[in-house]
């Protein structure tokens, strides 16, 4: 008898532990506060099919605005069929010692979602169906993946690795930090880096079908074909590269551009 | 006071005795306990039916029969000491439970063909608070009852009528009737992994309602208002580690509103309609 009752006791107590639900209306920002808001944040966020905007500004704290209304959810009714207003999502977000993660492991739709961060947060952004990628004005360093949708990035000022199987890469950069290389690669798409005034860069460039344009006056350096072997479980890897390497205003940071079937274009503003 | 008295004869069936032949144990019998207000049921089974109907103001009658059974002698000796079923009362708290408190499922699973079947019909005063659950070979039945409802199975349907207030009914693949005689009288959640859900309200009887859906359709036999549902973030903490949940259903109301019930479903449908 008294296990029994040390059940019943061990469940009032798992119920009185519960986290009990903050209600916050369906617009309204959902603030992540950092562990130590002085120092270097990473964001890092994940979805299989969203559109992921991330403004950076001069803030200590991080904050998420979700919108589901796309989901396209229906109730059927006598008198027909109506639409929910607000979509159905679930989204999970951890923060530890200055890495916020956010991830999902299901959604209905795609999601759009904005995310609010220190200027010099860095990022690791990745989505793969039905989505976008926009960044604003961080100057951190930044991965970004989009297996099928666009990427642009607005007064990027560290290094950017950007991604996109099969369609456009835009990245502006407000500044060339010495120390930084960066790699935008696509392979159905086209590449657009834009350079800030007075840029000085050295571009390594590689397009197999595509056209190469430029705003800036080039000075292209003799190059070797690079070709690499690989050994691996018995098979033999070769990969031939024929790079453009190219500098502009003398060289600087490296800024790679690798497309199959795209064009490639060296831009003085965003157009 | 524990009444208890056989229905019929314990049937034990030993294939020769010998060692290696299957053991089933067949036992069918009531108790009786009595109770005053607020009487509380609880059951927490694992394999059969768990079914509570509405009984008298004063007792908590068990109708109960167990099938109890392993792959050899050994293993059913083995199984009295892993898998017992026991019941008792506190206060004005029934409670029924096959396992043990502490026991690692591990002990369970090398019992070679064992097996304690349990199917319960219960019978409670009306206002009775329920927290009742099983997980296979089962489904959980809840009839007639005014109090408070807490209902989980895991492979099996969980079918209510006559609700006026319930926390949780859940289930993992089955379905969930739930089918309320007025407006709940409290917010509750109504979930299921694979199954349909099948939410009834009697005229007259309000709520709001929030459905989270993956694979599955709304469907409405009575008049609805789609409403935005203001998003839920939970927010813990551990070790400096910080996690946010944040969630969001699409959401309709039901006549003029009133508490919320909260549908989930990953490969179910929902429909609504007027019992």
């Amino acid at each position: 008898m008294n296990r029994i009752k040390h059940i019943v006791a061990g469940l009032l107590a798992s119920a009185l532990v519960l986290v009990l639900p903050q209600a916050q209306a369906q617009s309204e920002p959902i603030t992540i506060d950092l562990s130590q808001p002085d120092q270097p944040v990473s964001f890092k966020l994940g979805m299989l099919s969203a559109n992921i905007q991330v403004i950076g500004e001069r803030r200590k704290d991080i904050t998420l605005e979700v919108d589901g209304s796309k989901s396209g959810q229906r109730i059927v009714t006598p008198s027909g069929s109506q639409p929910i207003s607000a979509g159905s999502y679930r989204l999970s977000v951890t923060e530890d010692n200055n890495e916020v993660k956010v991830s999902s492991s299901w959604n209905r739709s795609t999601l759009d979602i904005v995310a609010r961060v220190p200027m010099d947060a860095s990022l690791d952004l990745w989505t793969t169906n039905d989505g976008t990628i926009v960044v604003r004005d961080v100057t951190g360093e930044m991965q970004l993946q989009n297996t099928n949708g666009p990427i642009t990035v607005y007064g990027a000022g560290g290094a950017v690795i950007a991604e996109s199987t099969n369609e456009d890469i835009v990245v502006g950069f407000a500044e060339l930090r010495k120390d930084t290389a960066s790699s935008l690669t696509s392979i159905n798409g086209d590449l657009t880096v834009v350079l800030p005034d007075q840029p000085k860069a050295q571009l390594h460039i590689d397009t197999t079908r595509g056209e190469i344009v430029s705003d800036f006056e080039i000075e292209v350096l003799p190059s070797e074909t690079k070709v690499s072997r690989k050994n691996e479980n018995g098979t033999i890897e070769i990969a031939v590269e024929n790079l453009i390497i190219a500098n502009v205003n003398g060289g600087g940071p490296v800024i790679r551009l690798k497309t199959f079937n795209g064009d490639i274009d060296i831009n003085a503003e965003m157009r | 006071m524990r009444v208890s008295h056989l229905l019929g004869p314990i049937l034990l069936l030993m294939a020769n005795g010998a060692s290696g032949a299957p053991v089933v144990e067949t036992t069918e019998w009531t108790e009786s306990y009595e109770v005053v207000s607020q009487a509380e049921l609880f059951i927490d089974n694992i394999w059969g039916d768990v079914e509570v109907i509405r009984g008298s103001s004063d007792q908590i009658e068990l109708s109960l029969r167990s099938i109890r059974r392993a792959d050899d002698e050994e293993n059913f000796e083995y199984s009295l000491e892993h898998i017992p079923l026991r019941i008792g009362k506190f206060g004005n708290t029934v409670a029924v439970k096959v396992g043990r408190d502490q026991d690692n499922w591990w002990n369970v699973r090398r019992c070679k063909g064992c097996a304690l079947r349990l199917d319960l019909v219960v019978s409670v005063p009306v206002d009775a608070t329920i927290n009742v659950s099983t997980v296979n070979d089962g489904d959980v039945t809840v009839r007639g009852i005014r109090g408070d409802v807490t209902a989980t199975n895991v492979n099996g349907s969980i079918f209510t009528s006559g609700l006026t207030s319930c926390q949780t009914i859940e289930t993992v693949n089955g379905d969930i009737e739930a089918d309320f005689q007025t407006s709940p009288a409290n917010d509750c959640r109504l979930e299921t992994l694979n199954g349909d859900i099948a939410l009834k309200l009697s005229d007259g009887a309000d709520a709001d309602v929030e459905v989270d859906l993956v694979n599955g359709k709304i469907r409405s036999t009575v008049e609805l208002t789609p409403q935005s549902v203001p998003a839920r973030v939970e927010h813990t903490s551990e070790s400096g580690k910080h996690r946010y949940t944040i969630e969001q259903s699409a959401g309709f109301r039901i006549g003029s509103g009133g508490k919320t019930l909260i549908l989930k479903s990953l490969n179910g449908d929902v429909l609504v309609e007027r019992s």
